[in-house]
This record gives C-alpha cells, structure tokens and sequence, in this order.
C-alpha cells in the first residue's frame, strides 16, 4: 500500500481536556528534533489495529517553534470508525507510532489585514497554532468559539489565559449562538475561517457568498470528507477491460485500493489531489477541493478519494 | 485593467470612484446599478488625492465591490494602495484612460525606463544598451523587461 | 578559468530521444538538499567573488523573508552535517549555534533566529557554504512568490527582476508552457508538495562558453560567443549545461526551497560517450525550433549539427 514518509513518535502524555476530548503529547526519539509548522497545520496519525492501518488526521495544537514534542486533541465521536475510538481507548503513554510531517491545508492568508475565526467543537484545533503564529506577528484577530458549555469547551482555560481580549464564547446551553450577521461588520481587507460540523461550515461559508465576500477571503477546515447529497453505486471500467464496482458505502478510491490497483492518495478528502486519475468517458461528480473550477468542468479528471459518477459508469486511462 | 466597466453581481455595496473623466467611463455600470436598486457610492475623485479615498475606502465593510476610473498614469499608484488596504483583485475594476506609458526594465542595469506604446526598441538612459520590450511583466516592479536588442 | 567537466559525476538529462516540456519531477531517493562536488572550493571562490562584487545582481529578500531565511539555514545545516560529516558540523546549545566549514576551515557563530547575531540575513549567510544556489518560494494565499533568492550561476535570467513574481509570471518567457497548461499543472503540483518528501528534476540548456555565471545582466558580454561557433571549434566551445533542481517544502512557513546546482561539460567530453552523443544528435535533430531558439541555440545549430555528424561519423570509424 501507499505510504508517504514519515516520522517515529512516542506518547509522553495523555490529558483529560474535557468529558470527550483528550490531548496527546508526542515526543521524538532523544538527539532528533521534530520539524516546526506553520499555523493551521495538522499531522495524519497511523494506528495499527487488527484490520490495518488506520490514518487519521488531527491539528497541531502545540507551538509552531517547539521541536521537542507535538501535542493533538482527539474527539471521541460516536460515529467514529475506529479512529478516535482507538486514541481513546487504546493508546497509552509511551506507545508508539508513526506520523506524517505537518501538512498546512489551512494556512493563514498573507494578503489579510485582519483574520477572524469561527470555531464550533473540536473545529477549535487549527486555531490554536494560527492564533500563536499571528500573536508571534503581531497581526490583528479575533475568535468566534461556540461549544456545549464551559465544562464541553476544549482550551478554554488555555484561551482565556492567553487570548482574552481577542476571544468571544458562545454556550448553547446557555442559548447562546454565533450569529452570521457578525460577517456583516467586518472591514475590507478581513479574512474569515471556519472550522467544525459540516452544517456550521455551510452555514457560515452561504452567508459569506451572498454578502458578497470574495472566494479567497473565506476558508475553512474539513477533517471529514464532505457529506455526499447523492450517493449511488456506479461501476469503473480499467484499460485491461476489468469493471470495479463502487457501492454506495465506499469511496471509489477504497474500492480501487481494495482490487490492488497503486493508487497513490494522501488526505482523503479532496484536499491535496494526489489521487488524480485521468478519466475518457462517463459524468463526473466532483466533491473534491482541490480542482479548480475549469479542470472539474473539463470532466477528464477524478479525485477518487471524494469524488463519484454521476452516469453509470466511468472509463479510465488506467490498467 | 480594462477599457470598459463590466457589472458584477452579488455585492452588498458597490463604490464608483474616478475623476470627471473616469465616472463618465462608469456610467452604464451605474446606470445599472440604479436600475437594480442596489446600495452604492458615487466618489468624485477631483483632485486624484489618495488620503481622502483611502479612508474612506478603509471604512468599508467586505462584500463591498469598487469600479475605480483614472487616467492610466496613475492608475498603478491606486491600485498599490487599495491592495495595501486589503482589497484583492476580485473586489475592484480598475479602468484607466488616455496616455500610456509602458515601464521598461534594463536588463544590465536594473533602471526602469519609460517607453511610449507602439516603441518596442529603446536606449537604456543609464546605461545606454540597445533593449528590446518583451511581455514579460513585473508586478512588483510595474515593469516589462528588456532584453538585449541586438550582439 | 578553463572549466573541466566531471564527466563520472555529470548528470546526464536524457532518458528519451526526443525532448518535449514537461513536469519531469521524480521523487528524490536520497533527501539531500546539496551536493559537495571535487569543485567545490573553486565553484565556492567563484561564488563569493560574486556575491560581493554584485550583491544586487546575485541576491534579493523581501523583508517577511527572514523566518523562511533561517528555515532554509536549519535545513541546511542538517543536511550538510548528515551528508558530510567529515566536512562540516555544528554544536547547538539552546539557540547558540557554532557551524563549522572544514573544507574552508571556518567557524560561524550566530543565534539561531536572531538576525543581528549574524553580519548578513540568513540566506546570504549559508549561501556562502554550498555550490547551489537557493530560490524561496513563498506560499502566499493560492500562489508561489519568489520573495528571495541567492542566485550566481543563472541561465541567462535575472533575479533582480523575478523578486516577487509569481509561479506562472516566472514561466511566461517560455515557449507553450502556458498554451499546453503546463504552468498551472505544475503550479498545482507545487503546491501539493510536502514536507518530507522532497522531489527534483533536471533541466538542460546548451552554451557557447564555459562561464557559470551567465546572468541576463551579462549576456550582452557572453551571449556574442554564440556568434563565434563553428563546426571545427564547437566540441570545445559549446557547452552542455545541466541543472539538478531540488524542491524541499518548507513546514515553518509552508513554503518551498527550490535549490539550483548547475554542471558544464564540452561537447568534446560528452562525445567522448557513444550512447550519448547518438542520443544526443537525436534529440537536437528533433527539437522544435521554439525550443531551439528559446535555448539560444538557434544562432549555432548548423554548426554544431556538422560536428557532432563528425562525431558520430568517427564513432563508426573505430
Ligand atoms: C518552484 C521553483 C521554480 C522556480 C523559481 C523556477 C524558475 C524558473 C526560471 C527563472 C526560468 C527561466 C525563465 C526565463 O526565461 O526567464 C525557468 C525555466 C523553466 N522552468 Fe522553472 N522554476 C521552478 C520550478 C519548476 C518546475 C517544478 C518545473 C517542472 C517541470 C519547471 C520547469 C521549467 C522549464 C521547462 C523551464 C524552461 C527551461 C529551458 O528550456 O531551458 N520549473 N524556471
Ligand atoms: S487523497 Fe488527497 S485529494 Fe485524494
Ligand atoms: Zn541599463
């Protein structure tokens, strides 16, 4: 199976952050130093369990100059395949795995005058390194963090300790949302990030468009892969006249892995196109993040990792 | 930077900012914007002074789209300054008019030139080499380079 | 100075007979950014003559640089004393920071992240310790900038002017890379690439001379030997120049180092190998003129076509 380079990490701590949420510390071997990292980045995390290996991808949370050690918060999530349910619950202090290097699919804008982040939930993590990097800066910001309550807040402590005057909480036992109309206040030359449930993102990045914010000022994080509206199984026709067929439970890259075809891949969710595969023939749905407007149109490419057939049938350029 | 005004839909606010000149330019995407009942500014821009209009473009809010108007002169000073405030290039038309210069950049010694349109030979005025303009195009330096005219 | 070629250490860019443009990037085997060749000490001479005779020409940084500046110095480093531990190495104690160049016997004393512990920026400084020359890609929103750079040994670009530019800007002096969409796919790739796993190509032009230093700021000096070809000279004027490039993504400030370490050899060394001097006068044979001539070959190609058929001709004498 593919596999990209990676670095060899052991637990030194675990912390209980909140009811659901656990933090990790992750040393290096002594004399070896673990690379820096750009605000907003994350690491994938590769698990050994009975079925395979399992990788996952969590943010940075320690700081971007610190070489000794990384530090992830997990989520345990009820409809977690195994991933967060392992971290939970398997992983002890002095266990050892492999990560990747850090990856920055969330980086900070340059060109911004001034950066504003929404976070609901766990969607917290990549702020946390953004808002060091920008401290480190001197830059302007401002922190939207919506969550259960004061005891289901993960770093809440930690933000109010050193991001006061620049956050805002928002506890919806307390009835208490973030409202979009805040998006109608910020000055020209802001950029907004927003990073949590599926529905929050969406929510946020619609208000955003019709109010006229340029694409490039609005970003956003998605650790899961984007919930597909129109899910149905479709067959994928090889050079060597074989047919896979893709149900509706899988990715068309899992289903390629799973018939032993080499087919490199990286994040998984349409983020980093390393999976691009060239398509002759068939309707493309595309999901991913990573094509630009004119190549999804052009239909003769597919990023099989999130993105599907619209016909029956696609025809590869593959053997 | 284009000849004509193109209307862009979908802002909560347009800006439509020039010299006497220049709003003439932006008439009909004014026009239109009237017509759709849109929330708009009209800037007259008498003097070409940038402080005022910086502030005031400072005070926008996002989503606020701006048609700019001037006379190609100084129309790269402008823009420098809107992109400093924080406008990106999806959020402004810039529209120039009248005289051009093209900037040329010597090859061997780095000074900038300034060339008429159709020249596309010149002397360096420092270090006097034979260049010929390319298309190749600088932003940061608001220049086209010149290449060795002839060994 | 006469330049001799390392023909056992030439990297030969061929693997096809025919040339086209191309993302011809592989993954590296060996992650090493630089490379310490037998020429080190005169390319090193050579190299610091130029940096401080013509700063300008040979080195730009704008200022939000310098984070990326002392990246490139740790990486550097790292590879250097991991590849060359023989040549160099360095004692860290919290920030303080002593590197050691034996080949040169130097000693460098700096903080690490200070810019005032050292003379010069970051990049200046380790410029001074490796044959390549160093080009930091800035990821900046959805683009690459070329926001510094150390460059000697050019081929036939200015830096000076390319300060600041933009990926696909940097590209558009050559022939159909925009038309076949290949700056973008390229772009595209770079902006995929990860930390970790380092890729590189090589890239190959061809020159009447053996100067390292063909700058643009130069050309109207050496560009006039291209007029001086003929077929009974061209085996020992007419050079064969070959750039190992090195992309590393940069993790601290989500950029990419794109090093530049530049071979010569004569034509007369090349022949000197059957396969390649068949393959060689193949490719030229082929090549599109727009290549041809964006290479600057067009001013001598009859010449050099006669001799290397010469060549050839005498190949299948022996
Ligand atoms: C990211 C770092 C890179 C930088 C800074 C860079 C810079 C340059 C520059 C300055 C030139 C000369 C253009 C001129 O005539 O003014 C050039 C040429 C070229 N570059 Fe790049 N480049 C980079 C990466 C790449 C990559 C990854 C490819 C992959 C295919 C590539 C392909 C080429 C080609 C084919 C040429 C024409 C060379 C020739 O025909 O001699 N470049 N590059
Ligand atoms: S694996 Fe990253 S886009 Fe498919
Ligand atoms: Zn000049």
């Amino acid at each position: 199976m593919y596999k990209e380079s990676t670095l060899s990490v052991q637990i030194s701590s675990i912390v209980q952050e909140t009811e659901h949420v656990k933090r990790f510390t992750l040393e290096i071997a002594k004399g070896k130093q673990l690379p820096r990292f750009s605000g907003g980045s994350h690491i994938s995390t590769y698990l050994e369990t009975p079925k395979g290996l399992l990788v996952r991808q969590y943010s940075l949370t320690s700081h971007p100059d610190d070489c000794s050690h990384y530090e992830i918060a997990v989520r345990l999530s009820e409809a977690s395949k195994g991933g967060s349910r392992i971290w939970h619950q398997s992983m002890k202090v002095g266990d050892h795995l492999q990560i990747s290097y850090p990856k920055n699919h969330f980086p900070l804008s340059f060109k911004a005058r001034h950066h504003v982040f929404y976070a609901a939930g766990i969607g917290i993590t990549p702020f946390i390194s953004m808002m060091q990097e920008l401290r480190d800066k001197g830059q302007t910001f401002e922190l939207h963090y919506a969550s259960k309550s004061k005891q289901y807040c993960s770093f809440y402590e930690f933000i109010t300790q050193h991001y006061s005057e620049q956050s805002h909480f928002y506890f919806s036992e307390d009835n208490h949302r973030i409202p979009t109309l805040f998006l109608e206040n910020h000055l020209v030359g802001t950029h907004v990030y927003f990073c949590g449930p599926e529905t929050f993102i969406e929510h946020f990045v619609k208000a955003a468009k019709d109010l006229g914010y340029p694409k490039k000022s609005v970003h956003q994080e998605r650790f899961s892969p984007p919930q597909l509206k129109r899910v149905k199984p479709f067959k994928v026709s090889l050079k060597s006249g074989n047919e896979i067929w893709v149900d509706e439970k899988q990715s068309m890259l899992d289903a390629l892995l799973q018939h032993g075809l080499n087919v490199p891949y990286s994040c998984k969710v349409g983020r980093c196109g390393t999976c691009e595969l060239p398509v002759i023939t068939g309707d493309i749905d595309h999901f991913d993040f990573f094509l630009s407007e004119d190549q999804q149109n052009a239909q003769n490419c597919i990023l099989p990792c999130v993105s599907r057939a619209k016909s029956d049938k696609l025809v590869m350029e593959i053997k | 930077m284009k000849n004509k005004a193109v209307f862009i839909n979908g802002k909560r606010k347009y800006i439509f900012c020039g010299d006497e000149q220049g709003l003439k330019l932006l008439s009909n995407v004014l026009e239109k914007g009237k017509e759709e009942g849109l929330t708009y500014d009209r800037y007259l821009l008498s003097d070409l002074k940038m402080t005022l209009l910086q502030d005031f473009l400072k005070s926008q809010k996002m989503g606020t789209f701006v048609y700019l108007a001037i006379p190609f002169l100084v129309l790269q000073q402008f823009r420098k300054a809107l992109e400093d405030i924080g406008y990106l290039e999806e959020d402004v038309q810039y529209i120039g008019y009248g005289e051009r210069k093209i900037p040329v950049f010597c090859c061997r010694c780095h000074e900038i030139n300034m060339s008429n349109q159709e020249q596309n030979r010149l002397f360096c005025n420092r270090c006097s080499l034979e260049l010929e303009v390319s298309d190749h195009y600088s932003a940061m330096h608001n220049a086209f380079l010149g290449y060795v005219a002839k060994l | 100075m006469k330049w001799t070629g390392d023909l056992a250490h030439f990297p030969y860019p061929f693997k096809d007979s025919t040339y086209r443009y191309s993302n011809n990037s592989i993954p590296m085997k060996q992650p090493f950014c630089i490379e310490v060749t037998p020429s080190y000490k005169k390319e090193m001479l050579l190299k610091r003559k130029l940096l401080s005779d013509h700063p300008e020409r040979c080195y730009q940084s704008l200022p939000h640089s310098i984070t990326g500046q002392w990246e490139i110095v740790e990486l550097l480093i790292d590879h250097l004393i991991s590849q060359y531990p023989q040549h160099f190495s360095v004692e860290k104690e919290n920030n303080s920071w002593i590197f050691f160049n034996k080949i040169l016997d130097e000693k460098v004393e700096f903080i690490f992240g200070d810019e005032n512990s050292l003379s010069c920026e970051p990049l200046f400084f380790i410029s001074h310790h490796v044959q390549e020359d160093l080009i930091y890609m800035r990821q900046r929103d959805d683009d690459l900038y070329l926001d510094a750079g150390q460059l000697c040994f050019p081929a036939n670009w200015s830096l000076a002017f390319n300060i600041g530019m933009k990926f696909k800007n940097i590209h558009h002096p050559i022939p159909g890379f925009k038309e076949e969409g290949l700056d973008q796919r390229i772009l595209q790739f770079l902006m995929r690439l990860e930390a970790g796993t380092p890729w590189e190509r090589l890239n190959w032009s061809l020159m009447a001379g053996d100067r390292l230093d063909t700058s643009l700021e130069t050309f109207d000096q050496w560009g006039k030997l291209r007029k001086h070809v003929t077929r009974e000279n061209a085996g020992e004027l007419v050079h064969i120049r070959v750039e190992v490039q090195k992309l590393f993504r940069l993790p601290r400030t989500n950029s990419i180092l794109f090093s530049i370490h530049t071979h010569l050899l004569s034509l007369e060394q090349l022949s000197t190998n059957r396969e390649w001097l068949q393959q060689f006068y193949e490719i030229l044979s082929e090549l599109h003129a727009h290549i041809v001539e964006y290479k600057g070959i067009s001013h001598y190609k009859a010449s050099l076509m006669h001799y290397l058929e010469e060549q050839l001709e005498r190949v299948k004498a022996t």
